[in-house]
């Protein structure tokens, strides 16, 4: 206690080691996922071709709701970054404001994509079904796990443990978020623009 | 209190009852609280270690039985049993065994060869081991109890696989712990062209393992949801989603480590810096370019140029290091250091295990017309050639490292004669299958031969986790000697005190003196 005392007022906060670790372990975090979704995508137009023009000729899945689902996604990966831009300048009420809006674009993902699964119809027990369901199973489960990742970073936010010298946490939460995003292009193409 | 902090001890009595003043005693943690709740690095390190160890030699005494039954002229088990056996084998040789022993090691020694106290994310180290140990074990029980690949128990089929899943999960997670060690626990000046090659090579492997393991994970999870019981998960997950990565060039991750375990050791033994560090350290990374084959999941893909250029090109990497190691222990008489002896002869094996490439690209090139090749029997071969190069490492990193990862040196006598009997075990396990692949020798001799290898390979590896848990009660008792016959290297991992982290590093020998650390 008596040495803090000796510290004059006017001198500013050590700085302290930013070693990155959650942007490292975000980044690897996202490439496992990237291979797993990219290879369930894989067997799902690998089984395509195998069957030809059999495949899906008993159901029509919609463009519009996926189509949606991409811009809604499109429009997360601003805010997102909007987040890690206000925290890096300590503006924490616009950075709630943007993660909270991420959060709420993710949830409204989940909300389309339930209301996609009820259109189709696509049962278990067909050839699709299975490999629809996974590839695009896979995506929503990242997304649940990114829209988890920024939750926590934006409470540990409210209790104080990031600012701009630890931004750290948004930012690794967003590196997530803009993979997830960009896997979903290629769910979008593969799967519902080239069915 | 972020979740990350080390909860202070408060004596809680104390602070609710202002008036109690007697001084209560500590809660100390029982043994087995310290084990389950700790994030020591080393700790952990020494479990991976200790239960893979264990798990490899399981799954070479299920080779062991699998090559009896066909010496025996498939008398001892019923086919479908066999073929049980043998993808199951497979499946413990490598996730249970090889890779997570390779991960354990650097779990123990990574921190403290780049300089840190601790391991990035300690927590999630500590639950990639106690997940990877539980999920090992129901693995182990749905095999004996008829499940997993190819069994016949619908229900333990199906929990088996989903253990190879939580398996897969977890090893990424301790990849990933390892890897950010490497990127992110740096000193200053220890720049990625300054960490020690172990170090290193790990980063490398952690990186193929974290973007290799989720491609098969995918068809794990296929499996689960399309295979009703053991044969159809052993045709959707087993042979779409897991036999490529018991193949090459999938299979020859294991050489990275081997090369960063025989680059550290070689420096140790002649007292000066490796020669040719830059061309080890391009070897490495191209070992873990070749080495990437997730892109080659479906058999099409395993029959084009770029895959037998990868195959046959995975032994340059292997020629290049040994090289740059052949170049520098000759520059000064070396230490007869039993690590050396392992390193050396590991990556002799290996070269066989690379070497068996050109031959499955012959029988691919020519579509099964050329030279009367077997191609299961040789890739058999390859995979024991191959897995069993790793453990020579492994083991050779064992010795190399005891002090920093029981606490105590390993005797190092006894490690020179297991160098060589784990060496010739290997070569017996796999040898005779190759031999039996291109030519017209007996396949009931060929398996008597393998049973023999399998049997002294489980045999040494049992003596090398012996020697560990020798070690390490030597150490938990204060006994034992501290200091190597050979000394000990100059790289940080040697300096005095491991608990403090390091500040600045001016090179990739800091303990070396004089000029042969430049």
């Amino acid at each position: 206690m008596s040495s803090l005392a000796t510290i004059p007022v006017g001198v500013a906060p050590g700085v302290e080691p930013r070693r990155r670790q959650l942007l490292l372990a975000s980044t690897f975090a996202a490439g496992g996922s990237a291979v797993l979704v990219l290879t369930l995508l894989g067997a799902y137009l690998q089984q395509r071709s195998a069957v030809g023009d059999a495949w899906l000729a008993e159901n029509n899945i919609p463009l519009t709701q996926p189509t949606m689902q991409l811009f809604t996604l499109l429009m997360s990966m601003f805010t997102v970054q909007w987040a890690v831009y206000a925290i890096a300048r300590d503006q924490r009420g616009y950075a709630y404001l943007a993660a909270g809006l991420s959060i709420m674009l993710g949830l409204a993902f989940i909300n389309q994509t339930w209301f996609l699964y009820t259109r189709v119809e696509l049962p278990l027990d067909s050839t699709e079904g299975p490999l629809f369901y996974a590839a695009t199973g896979a995506h929503l489960a990242m997304l649940g796990a990114a829209i988890v990742l920024l939750g926590l970073n934006t409470l540990r936010s409210l209790l104080g443990a990031m600012s701009s010298r630890r931004p750290d946490g948004f930012a690794a939460a967003a590196i997530y978020w803009h993979v997830m995003a960009g896997l979903y292009f290629a769910i979008w193409l593969g799967v519902y623009v080239l069915k | 209190m972020a979740m990350t902090d080390t909860s202070p001890e408060i004596d809680t009595k104390a602070v609710v009852d202002p008036s109690h003043s007697e001084v209560v005693r500590k809660t100390e943690p029982t043994a087995f609280e310290r084990v389950v709740g700790s994030g020591d690095h080393r700790i952990i390190g020494r479990w991976f270690i200790g239960a893979s160890l264990a798990f490899l030699a399981a799954g070479t005494v299920l080779s062991v039985l699998v090559d009896l039954d066909t010496a025996t002229d498939q008398s001892l088990f019923r086919p479908d049993i066999t073929a049980r056996m043998i993808m199951n084998e497979q499946v413990a040789l490598l996730l249970l065994g090889i890779v997570p022993l390779l991960l354990g090691l650097a779990i123990a020694v990574v921190p403290a060869q780049v300089g840190s106290a601790a391991i990035a994310f300690p927590r999630a180290a500590a639950a990639s081991l106690w997940s990877w140990l539980g999920a090992s074990i129901i693995f182990i029980v749905s095999v004996v109890t008829d499940g997993s690949y190819g069994g016949g128990i619908d229900k333990t089929a199906r929990l088996g696989n989903v253990a190879v899943g939580a398996i897969m999960l977890s090893l990424c997670l301790a990849a990933v712990c390892v890897a950010v060690t490497v990127l992110g626990h740096r000193p200053r000046g220890l720049s990625l062209d300054k960490v020690p090659f172990f170090s290193f090579s790990m980063l490398v492997t952690s990186t193929i393992l974290v973007l290799t393991l989720p491609a098969s994970l995918a068809h794990v999870a296929l499996g689960q949801i399309t295979a009703a019981d053991g044969e159809a998960l052993a045709t959707v997950t087993y042979v779409n989603g897991l036999s490529w990565l018991f193949s090459a060039p999938t299979l020859f991750v294991l050489f990275i480590p081997i090369l960063g375990i025989v680059a550290d050791v070689a420096a140790t033994a002649v007292g000066m810096a490796l020669r040719g560090r830059g061309l080890v350290q391009v070897c490495i990374g191209l070992a873990g370019l070749v080495s990437y084959g997730a892109w080659a999941q479906g058999a099409a893909a395993r029959s084009t140029l770029v895959w037998a250029a990868l195959v046959v090109g995975a032994a340059l990497p292997l020629l290049g290091a040994l090289g740059a190691v052949g170049d520098t222990l000759r520059q000064a008489k070396p230490k007869l250091m039993s690590p050396l002896a392992f390193g050396l002869l590991a990556v002799v094996v290996s070269l066989l295990g690379a070497g068996i490439g050109l031959l499955l690209v012959i029988h691919s090139i020519g579509d099964g017309e050329i030279g009367n090749i077997h191609a299961d029997l040789v890739g058999t071969a390859q995979l024991r050639i191959v897995v069993g190069a790793a453990a020579i490492a492994a083991l050779g990193g064992l010795f190399y490292w005891g002090r920093i990862a029981f606490g105590a040196v390993l005797p190092e006598m006894p490690g020179k004669g297991l160098a060589l009997l784990a060496t010739a075990a290997v070569t017996l396990w796999g040898v005779p299958w190759l031999v039996a692949g291109i030519s017209p020798m007996e396949a009931s001799i060929a398996a008597w031969l393998a049973a023999a290898g399998g049997v002294i390979l489980a045999l040494a590896v049992l003596v090398g986790m012996g020697a560990t848990i020798l070690a390490r009660r030597q150490a938990a008792g204060g006994e034992g000697p501290s200091e190597s016959e050979w000394g000990s290297g100059a790289t940080l991992e040697w300096r005095a005190d491991l608990a403090a982290g390091v500040e600045l590093v001016e090179g990739p020998y800091p303990l070396l003196d004089g000029k042969d650390a430049s």
